[in-house]
C-alpha cells in the first residue's frame, strides 16, 4: 500500500511539474539581460549597453518554442562610457520627447535553435518593421535569447551627429541578450 | 473524536472545501481513504495550476500584433510603465544646480521660465549652440594664444622693439577676452541631460582646464612684473608660463575629440 502512495505522489508531482511547463509570458532578468548599440565615426567606433532593458516573452517551455516577444528600454540608459557624448546623443534622438524605445514581435520563425524575429520598432517616435536574427539556449530553469538587428538613423528620421564635420555612419547594430527564467 | 470531526467540519467549511490531513488522522483513516483523499488533492491541484496559467495565458496573444498597419499598433500610450526621462542629471554640479536648477537663479529672477519638459527642450538647444560656440571659442582662443606667445618670444629676443611689445600686448588683451568668454560659454550652459561619475576624455578636458585657468591667471600677472627687464629670471618665468598654457589649452582641445 505504501507503495502505491508513493506512486501517487510521484503522478501527483509529475503532473503539477508538467502543468507548470505550460505556455506564458515571461520577463527578463534584471542584471542579466543587456542590449548595445554600435555606433560607427571614420575616426571612431562607439558601443553604448543599456543593462535594463525589459523583455518580455510568450513561451512554450514544452515544445521550446517562444511564440511571441516584446521590448522596452530606457534610451536614457545607454551608457558608452562618456556621459558627455551620451547625453548629445540624447539631444540628437529627443529623448525628452521619445525616452523609450519598444519593438513588439509580429512574427517569429524558428529553425532549431535559430530565430527570425520580425516586429515593429518604435524609435523616435516612428514605427518600423525591423527583422532581428536571433539563437535561443534553453536550459533547465533559463532561456537565453542572443540577437542583433540593424537599422538606419535617416529612417527613423534622426540627424547624424557630426565629429569634425564629418557625420556618423547611417547604419545602427543593435546587439541584445535577453534571459528569461523558466518556472 | 466528535470534538475532532467538528473541528474538521468547521476547518473544511472555512478553507472553502480545501483538505486538511491532520498528523492523527491516520489513526482513524484507512489507506484506501487516504489514496482517495490524495487522488483529489491532485485533481485539485491540477485544476487550481490549470485555472492559473489559463487566466495567465489569456492576454498573451493580444501581444502579437498584426502585420497590417504596424505605426497606428505601437502607439506610445500602448507601451505599459512608460519611461519618463529626468530633466536634470542626478549628477548635477554645484553651479548648474545654482544657476539652472529648480530653484536655481535663472529661474528665481525670471530669467528663465520654470522648468517643464518643453523648457528643458529649449535649455538643451542652448547648451548646444553654447557648446558649438566654446569650441569655435577654444580654437580662436588657441589662435589668439599662439600669436600672443610668438610676440612675446620675439619681444624677449629683441626688448627694444615697441612694436612688438605693442603687438603682443594686443594679442594677450584679445586672448584674456576670447578665453573669458570662452570659458562663460562652457560655465553658464545649461546641465546635459546625463552625467555620470566616471572617468571620460571630458575629465581629461576639465582637469587640464583647471591648468589652463591657472596659467591664464598667472602668466599675465607674471608678465606685468617684468617691466623692461625682458632678460630677466622673471621673464623667462613668464616666457614658461606662457607655453605651458599654450600646450594645456591645445591638449584639453585635443584631447574632446577622442
Amino acid at each position: 500500500m505504501t507503495a502505491k502512495v508513493h506512486g501517487v505522489l510521484i503522478l501527483l508531482f509529475s503532473a503539477l511539474s508538467m502543468l507548470s511547463a505550460q505556455p506564458g509570458r515571461v520577463q527578463s532578468l534584471k542584471g542579466e539581460s543587456w542590449i548595445t548599440y554600435h555606433l560607427t565615426h571614420p575616426l571612431h567606433e562607439v558601443e553604448a549597453t543599456s543593462k535594463v532593458p525589459l523583455f518580455h516573452a510568450e513561451i512554450d517551455p514544452q515544445n521550446r518554442e517562444i511564440k511571441g516577444a516584446d521590448a522596452q528600454v530606457d534610451v536614457t540608459s545607454f551608457d558608452s562610457g562618456n556621459s558627455n557624448r551620451d547625453s548629445h546623443a540624447m539631444e540628437v534622438i529627443d529623448a525628452l520627447d521619445y525616452p523609450a524605445v519598444t519593438f513588439t514581435s509580429t512574427k517569429i520563425v524558428q529553425f532549431g535553435d535559430s530565430l527570425s524575429i520580425s516586429g515593429v520598432l518604435m524609435f523616435h517616435g516612428i514605427s518600423r518593421n525591423i527583422v532581428a536574427a536571433a539563437l535561443s539556449k534553453w536550459s533547465a530553469n533559463k532561456l537565453e535569447v542572443l540577437g542583433s538587428f540593424d537599422l538606419s538613423l535617416t529612417e527613423f528620421k534622426i540627424q547624424r551627429p557630426t565629429l569634425l564635420l564629418i557625420p556618423v555612419n547611417d547604419r545602427l547594430r543593435f546587439k541584445f541578450d535577453a534571459v528569461f527564467a523558466l518556472q | 473524536m466528535q470534538r475532532l470531526a467538528a473541528a474538521r467540519r468547521v476547518t473544511r467549511e472555512a478553507t472553502g472545501g480545501g483538505f486538511i490531513v491532520f498528523p492523527h488522522q491516520t489513526e482513524t483513516t484507512s489507506e484506501h481513504q487516504m489514496m482517495k483523499q490524495l487522488v483529489f488533492l491532485a485533481i485539485i491541484a491540477a485544476l487550481g495550476t490549470g485555472v492559473a496559467d489559463a487566466q495567465q495565458s489569456l492576454p498573451q496573444f493580444d501581444l502579437r500584433l498584426p502585420l497590417s498597419d504596424p505605426p497606428e499598433l505601437a502607439t506610445v500610450d500602448s507601451i505599459p510603465g512608460m519611461v519618463k526621462p529626468r530633466l536634470l542629471p542626478e549628477n548635477i554640479s554645484f553651479l548648474e544646480r545654482n544657476l539652472w536648477g529648480e530653484h536655481g537663479l535663472f529661474r528665481t529672477t525670471g530669467l528663465v521660465p520654470a522648468l517643464t519638459r518643453e523648457e528643458r527642450k529649449r535649455e538643451l538647444s542652448i547648451r548646444r549652440d553654447m557648446l558649438t560656440l566654446h569650441q569655435i571659442g577654444g580654437f580662436a582662443t588657441l589662435g589668439l594664444m599662439t600669436t600672443a606667445a610668438y610676440f612675446g618670444q620675439r619681444v624677449i629676443d629683441n626688448g627694444r622693439s615697441r612694436s612688438l611689445r605693442r603687438d603682443h600686448q594686443a594679442f594677450v588683451t584679445a586672448t584674456i577676452i576670447s578665453y573669458s568668454a570662452t570659458a562663460l560659454l562652457a560655465l553658464l550652459s545649461p546641465p546635459p541631460l546625463i552625467r555620470r561619475d566616471e572617468f571620460s576624455t571630458i575629465t581629461v578636458h576639465k582637469t587640464l582646464a583647471w591648468i589652463h585657468v591657472s596659467g591664464m591667471i598667472l602668466t599675465p600677472i607674471l608678465g606685468s612684473m617684468i617691466g623692461r627687464h625682458t632678460a630677466s629670471h622673471r621673464a623667462h618665468i613668464h616666457q614658461i608660463a606662457g607655453y605651458i598654457t599654450t600646450a594645456t589649452l591645445a591638449a584639453a582641445m585635443i584631447s574632446v575629440t577622442f
